[in-house]
C-alpha cells in the first residue's frame, strides 16, 4: 500500500499515483509536474493553504512547498508554479511527492 | 541497539582571548584518538566524522577522511563512519570521494560506514559556491556516480547535471563489495523518506523523542519494502539517534560535567544556520548579525547568555525553571527549530549508567538500531569524556549488544523479509 493510498480526494490521489508511477518509470521530472498539478488541486479545495506556502520568513520554508526548481508565487493573487528548469532528480521529485502527499493527509485530517 | 560515538570535533574559543593557543587543535584530535580507542576496547561499534567547513569553533573535523585514516591503523573493531561526506561535486568530485573510502575500506579490513549529505549553512555551500535549490539534485548525482564508480570496471563515464568525465577504471576498489554500507543526513523526517526510498540508511540529527522514533521506524521500513527505488547496488536498511551523552556517578554530577557542552552546540549551530546578515530570535536571546571570519569569538558570546540559556533551562516568568515536562510542551513547532531547541536540551543520556540505561531502553522498544553519542561538544574536559566512555561501555553497553543479537535482529529481519535488493550492512 503506497502512501498516497490514504488521501481521500480522488483527483490529488490519482495525481499522487502518476507521479509514483512516472518516477517508477525513470521520469521524475513528469513527477515533479504531476505532483505541482496535484499540489493546484490541494490549494483550489483549502482555503488559507496557498497563502502559507509562498515564500516567507527564512526559518520556516522547511515547512513550505520545497523550492528545488519550482517556486510557487502569487501572480495577480492566484497561485503560479515558476519552473527555474525543466529536467529534476529522483531525490527531487521524492521531496515535492512526500511534501504533497504529506500535505494532503494532514488537511483531511 | 548498537552504540557509537559522533564527532563534529568542536573547539571553543577561550574566553579571555581572541584566538586559540597554537597547538589547541592538535590537542583537541589527540584527545579524540584517545577517546577512541578506549571506545573500540570497550565495544563500541561505530565511531562517526562530520565533514563541515568554515565553521570555526562549531566543528574542526572538516577532513573526517584524515581522522579515519588514522583510527583505521590504530582500532580493531570500531567500524570507521563518515557522518558525512559533502557530496555536491562542487565540494568533493564523486571520484576523488570514490578512491578515498574504498582506500579507506581496504586499510581497515572492510569497516567503512559511507555517510552521504548536501551541506547545510550559507557559510559551508557559499564557501564552495553550491547554489541551495541545487544542494539535493548535487548529493544525488553525486553520489549515485560514486558508488557506479565503486562497483562497475571500468566506470564508463558521465555526463550530468553537475559533473561530467570520461570512462575511466577508478581505483582501488573497496573490500565491502558492492561499496560499503551506505548513509544520508537526516535531520527532518522528510529526509528519512527519501533514505528509505532510495534504500540507504537514515542518519537522524533531529534529536527525535522514542515515540517519534517508533513511528519513523515504521514508516522507514515500509517504505524499504514497498517503494525502494535504491540508488546504489546494494541497500543498507538502518535508522540511527543522535543523543548527548555523559555518564558520572551521580546525575548531579553528570549534568555539572555535561557542562555547557549540549548549549554550546546548539548554539553554535544556530549560529551558523542562521543567514549571515540577518538575525534570529531562539529562546529569547538574538544571534550575532554579522559574523567575521577569524575573528568573531561564538563562544564569549554564548557565554554571555544568563545560565539557565546556555544550559538549555528556560526560565519561567515567576523565575522558576521548568521541568522537563514544561520544556517539552514549549517545543517550537518548526521542525528545524525544534532540532535546535532539544540539542540544548537533550538529556537522556546524562546521568548515571542506571538512568541512562532507563532512557534509552525506550529507543530499543522504538526499535531503533543504531543510538550515536555527542560526547566532545563545547568545552567539556577529555577526562570527563573518558570516564563517561568507560563507565557506559563497561556498565550499559554489553546488555544492549546482547538483546541487538537475540531481539532486534530478528525483529530486523522480519522487516526485510522479501525485499528483492542485495544487502549490504552492519546493523
Amino acid at each position: 500500500m503506497a502512501r498516497y493510498d490514504d488521501v481521500q480526494d480522488d483527483g490529488v490521489r490519482a495525481l499522487l499515483e502518476q507521479a509514483t508511477s512516472e518516477m517508477r518509470g525513470g521520469d521524475p521530472s513528469a513527477a515533479v509536474r504531476a505532483c505541482c498539478d496535484a499540489f493546484a488541486l490541494l490549494m483550489d479545495q483549502h482555503e488559507g493553504l496557498f497563502e502559507e506556502n509562498l515564500p516567507a520568513d527564512e526559518k520556516i520554508h522547511h515547512q513550505q512547498f520545497p523550492r528545488f526548481g519550482v517556486r510557487l508565487e502569487s501572480v495577480e493573487g492566484q497561485p503560479h508554479f515558476e519552473f527555474d528548469r525543466e529536467q529534476f532528480s529522483m531525490g527531487e521529485a521524492i521531496t515535492y511527492l512526500d511534501f504533497t502527499t504529506d500535505t494532503a493527509l494532514k488537511r483531511q485530517a | 541497539m548498537k552504540f557509537g560515538l559522533f564527532y563534529e570535533l568542536q573547539l571553543p574559543r577561550p574566553l579571555d582571548e581572541d584566538t586559540w593557543d597554537p597547538n589547541a587543535e592538535q590537542q583537541l584530535f589527540e584527545e579524540m584518538f584517545e577517546q577512541v580507542q578506549l571506545a573500540d576496547e570497550l565495544g563500541y561499534h561505530y565511531v562517526f566524522f562530520v565533514e563541515h567547513h568554515f565553521l570555526e569553533e562549531y566543528a574542526h573535523s572538516t577532513a573526517p577522511e584524515v581522522m579515519l585514516g588514522g583510527l583505521a591503523r590504530t582500532t580493531k573493531n570500531i567500524r570507521l563512519g563518515h557522518g558525512v561526506v559533502q557530496m555536491p561535486p562542487l565540494v568533493n568530485h564523486p571520484a576523488r570521494v570514490a578512491e578515498r573510502v574504498s582506500s579507506l575500506d581496504i586499510i581497515s579490513g572492510g569497516r567503512v560506514e559511507f555517510g552521504t549529505g548536501e551541506g547545510a549553512s550559507d557559510a559551508e555551500l557559499g564557501g564552495y559556491n553550491v547554489e541551495r535549490s541545487l544542494k539535493k539534485s548535487m548529493w544525488e548525482e553525486g553520489t549515485r556516480e560514486c558508488l557506479r564508480m565503486m562497483s562497475e570496471t571500468p566506470y564508463p563515464g558521465h555526463e550530468g547535471e553537475h559533473f561530467s568525465m570520461p570512462e575511466r577504471n577508478v581505483i582501488p576498489k573497496p573490500l565491502q563489495a558492492p561499496h560499503p554500507p551506505v548513509w544520508v543526513a537526516a535531520s527532518r523526517r522528510e529526509t528519512t523518506l527519501l533514505a528509505a526510498r532510495f534504500g540507504i540508511g537514515s542518519m537522524g540529527f533531529g534529536f527525535e523523542t522514542p515515540e517519534e522514533t517508533a513511528v519513523r521506524v515504521e514508516e522507514y521500513y515500509r517504505l524499504i519494502r514497498e517503494e525502494c527505488f535504491p540508488i546504489g547496488k546494494a541497500i543498507n536498511p538502518g535508522l540511527f539517534v543522535l543523543n548527548q551523552f555523559m555518564a558520572a556517578e551521580t546525575d548531579e554530577e553528570a549534568v555539572r560535567r555535561s557542562a555547557d557542552g549540549p548549549g554550546f552546540f546548539s548554539y553554535s549551530l544556530g549560529y551558523y544556520s542562521t543567514t549571515r546578515g540577518t538575525s534570529r530570535t531562539r529562546s529569547g536571546e538574538r544571534m550575532i548579525d554579522a559574523h567575521q571570519a577569524g575573528v568573531t569569538n561564538i563562544h564569549q558570546a554564548f557565554n554571555a547568555l544568563p545560565q539557565e540559556q546556555k544550559d538549555g533551562r528556560l526560565q519561567l516568568s515567576d523565575a522558576k525553571l521548568m521541568t522537563a515536562q514544561q520544556i517539552s510542551e514549549n517545543e517550537p513547532e518548526n521542525e528545524m527549530e525544534r532540532a535546535l531547541y532539544r540539542a540544548a536540551r537533550s538529556g537522556s543520556a546524562i546521568g548515571t549508567t542506571d538512568s541512562i540505561r532507563e532512557n534509552i531502553k525506550r529507543y530499543e522498544d522504538a526499535h531503533t538500531d543504531i543510538m550515536v553519542f555527542n560526547a566532545q561538544c563545547g568545552a567539556r574536559k577529555h577526562e570527563h569524556i573518558m570516564e563517561a566512555i568507560e563507565r557506559f561501555g563497561k556498565d550499559v553497553l554489553p546488555e544492549f549488544a546482547e538483546r541487538h543479537e537475540t531481539e532486534h535482529k530478528p525483529w530486523r529481519e522480519r522487516q526485510l523479509d522479501g525485499v528483492p535488493y542485495e544487502i549490504n550492512s552492519s546493523i
